[in-house]
């Protein structure tokens, strides 16, 4: 009855009690932590998504078979176009005696008849092409009507044609093209503006030397088809000035505690004592532009964090009195024994070993300003960054002067002011608009991130390898 | 001066993730969830950073409390003893485990507990060892049964059942040193 009557009456006295706490204060430090969920998830959402563009960028990029529309009319093999001149290169034409086709899209502007000083080689046929046109809309349908109506046309050695007839700047520019080896096109020649390609196609017609028809294609339709030929891509100089760069990786956090009071000192050796720093990690999406001239600046958002291990062994003495026991036994001379009660006091000595771990985080703008050089596919830069923070946390535990553990962010600022920053870079293209990137980086906090009534000062920097990949737009 | 709302406004509107509600939630069962933290992790600093997760947790759990199965203050003390279980085992603070002390060891001094108010009887419990404190609180004020401590504690039944008669001694020792202490100062 007695045990009961203990466990009820302290059920009864404990179950309901309350203790004051100050609401205010528990509000303020619950939305403190919701905010830095928020920011958290935010920004982990946000790094996902981009990580998630960036992937489904590439992949299109590189297995787009069953989407890829084809550039050039679909029985004439298929092609790799980029969007701009000088780099337009083309799978060899697998059967020259295909059908033709110009799609309605590309309208024909002109047909003109052309007379070339032509000779033998020109009008040796090897074999006959039969080149028809069909599936136009143009208004002059009826003159490729009436130029299809030829049955039979000669094969035209259209290196000769090139030779012939073309600046010796064209020869130069696609003499390397199979289209113009293979076939009975001559040449696609990019005579115009950034949106629209013109190409000449020249058709031996009876009764004429030969006829140019020229038809321009607007750059709109023509797309990227990896699917037949893995190296058709250009890789020269472009002008993509803004681009996207998402990166991160790991650092080497440098810590650095110091205090210029001499009294403080044992705290600081205590702290040394119990710290060990664990890693830390950089992740961030910056938007980047960038000139001709080669400089550059980006300017994003970037997540830095940085984990420790507190260790330390925690010893606690709880004394309490065991009544009732035998404290001793006499023993009589007959050898009967007499028990002697009463209190004991014991010392239990508990021994906590605390293994803690804390983060750091930061939430930063960073804004770099830096210079590119290329050469070929390989890009090498180097840049210094201002890195002005946001949003500054800390999560877990700390000993406190007294050698207690106590979790209490108010030792920290809740900014942690800027960070200056010097990275250096090696990159390597790997699609005309893809670009990855490996970063050595250093990076170094300002001030403090203690407040300044802490006993010591707590500042960091890191030596990390960035790696990273960038899109241009 | 702040409106008060009756318990099933405060939850609707926390469901709705209204934060005038979620506060006037912190406002209304602080004290009570503290005084819970205080008893499971020993400390007035621990505890406080507690009871926020524990609001925090409550909060985003709050959609799935049916009232149809149980109060809403049982609910919420549930949840803040599964976070205050969670801290301590973050603090990597295990409840030992003693197969061996024997039963039938305790005696109670009723007089020496009736004495005490619940502030003092809050912080002799609250000062019991780390493991002893956690099985002598389930057991004893919440109200589990030794197998049910054993699966959310990750030790035996057997166990529990000894560190609560361990925790009963200490506490019950406690008792009547406190009880001395306050008959000493009396007859001076």
């Amino acid at each position: 009855m007695g045990e009961n009557y203990m466990n009820q009456h302290v059920k009864d006295m404990l179950y309901d009690h309350q203790v004051a706490i100050d609401p205010e204060m528990l509000w303020s430090g619950i939305q403190q932590k919701q905010k830095q969920r928020a920011w958290t998830l935010w920004l982990g959402t946000l790094f996902g998504l981009l990580l998630l563009l960036g992937v489904g960028y590439y992949s299109a990029s590189i297995f787009n078979v069953q989407n890829s529309i084809p550039i050039l009319p679909e029985n004439y093999g298929t092609a790799a176009f980029s969007d701009h001149k000088d780099e337009v290169y083309s799978k060899d034409q697998d059967d020259v005696n295909a059908e033709m086709k110009i799609t309605p899209e590309e309208q024909i502007i002109s047909i003109e008849n052309k007379v070339f000083k032509t000779n033998e080689s020109l009008k040796t046929a090897d074999k006959p092409i039969k080149s028809k046109i069909k599936s136009h809309t143009s208004p002059l349908a009826e003159d490729l009507t009436a130029l299809q109506s030829q049955k039979e046309l000669p094969t035209l050695n259209t290196k000769s044609i090139l030779n012939n007839t073309r600046a010796k700047t064209v020869e130069n520019k696609f003499i390397d093209s199979p289209i113009g080896e293979e076939s009975n096109k001559l040449s696609y020649t990019d005579k115009l503006s950034i949106d629209q390609l013109l190409i000449e196609e020249f058709l031996p017609i009876d009764g004429l030397d030969m006829a140019m028809l020229v038809y321009n294609r607007p750059y709109k339709k023509l797309k990227r088809n990896r699917s037949n030929r893995q190296n058709c891509y250009a890789f020269g100089k472009q002008r993509h000035p803004w681009s996207l760069y998402v990166y991160g990786g790991p650092s080497f956090l440098l810590k650095n505690l110091s205090t210029k009071v001499e009294q403080d000192k044992t705290y600081l050796s205590q702290r040394e004592a119990t710290e060990n720093v664990l890693e830390s990690w950089r992740a961030g999406a910056q938007f980047k532009y960038k000139w001709e001239n080669g400089f550059y600046v980006k300017a994003g958002i970037e997540m830095n964090r940085l984990n420790e291990q507190l260790t330390f062994t925690n010893m606690r003495d709880s004394m309490y009195v065991l009544t009732d026991q035998v404290i001793r036994i006499i023993i009589d001379s007959a050898g009967d024994t007499t028990e002697v009660l009463g209190d004991v006091t014991v010392t239990e000595t508990t021994t906590e070993d605390w293994v803690i771990y804390n983060k750091y985080q930061f939430v930063n703008i960073p804004l770099h300003v830096g210079y590119i050089k290329s050469k070929n596919r390989w890009s090498f830069a180097g840049e210094v960054g201002l890195h002005i923070n946001v949003s500054f946390s800390f999560d877990g535990q700390l000993l406190t002067p007294t050698g207690q553990p106590i979790q209490d962010p108010s030792y920290f600022k809740t900014n942690a002011g800027s960070a200056i920053s010097l990275t250096g870079g090696v990159g390597y293209q790997v699609l005309p608009r893809a670009r990855l990137w490996l970063t050595p980086s250093y990076m170094k906090l300002l001030r403090p991130i203690n407040i300044d009534a802490y006993p010591i000062d707590q500042e960091y920097s890191t030596m990390g390898l960035l790696a990273g990949i960038e899109f241009k737009f | 001066m702040n409106k008060t709302y009756d318990i099933q406004r405060i939850i609707k509107g926390c469901k709705e993730q209204d934060a005038l509600f979620q506060k006037q939630m912190v406002v209304k069962f602080s004290n009570l969830l503290f005084a819970v933290c205080i008893r499971y992790v020993g400390t007035r600093e621990h505890a406080q950073d507690v009871v926020q997760e524990a609001f925090i947790r409550i909060f985003k759990a709050i959609k799935n409390f049916d009232p149809e199965k149980g109060r809403f203050e049982s609910w919420i003390r549930k949840i803040t003893v599964n976070e205050c279980l969670k801290h301590l085992d973050k603090r990597k603070i295990k409840t030992l485990e003693l197969t061996d002390y024997a039963e039938g060891h305790e005696r109670t001094n009723n007089q020496a507990i009736s004495k005490l108010n619940k502030d003092d009887l809050l912080e002799v419990v609250a000062q019991l060892p780390d493991g002893y404190r956690q099985v002598f609180n389930l057991s004893v004020i919440e109200g589990y049964n030794h197998k049910e401590i054993g699966e959310m504690l990750g030790i035996k039944e057997v166990s529990s059942r000894s560190n609560l008669s361990r925790a009963k001694v200490i506490l019950r020792d406690k008792l009547l040193s406190l009880q001395k202490q306050e008959s000493w100062v009396k007859t001076i």
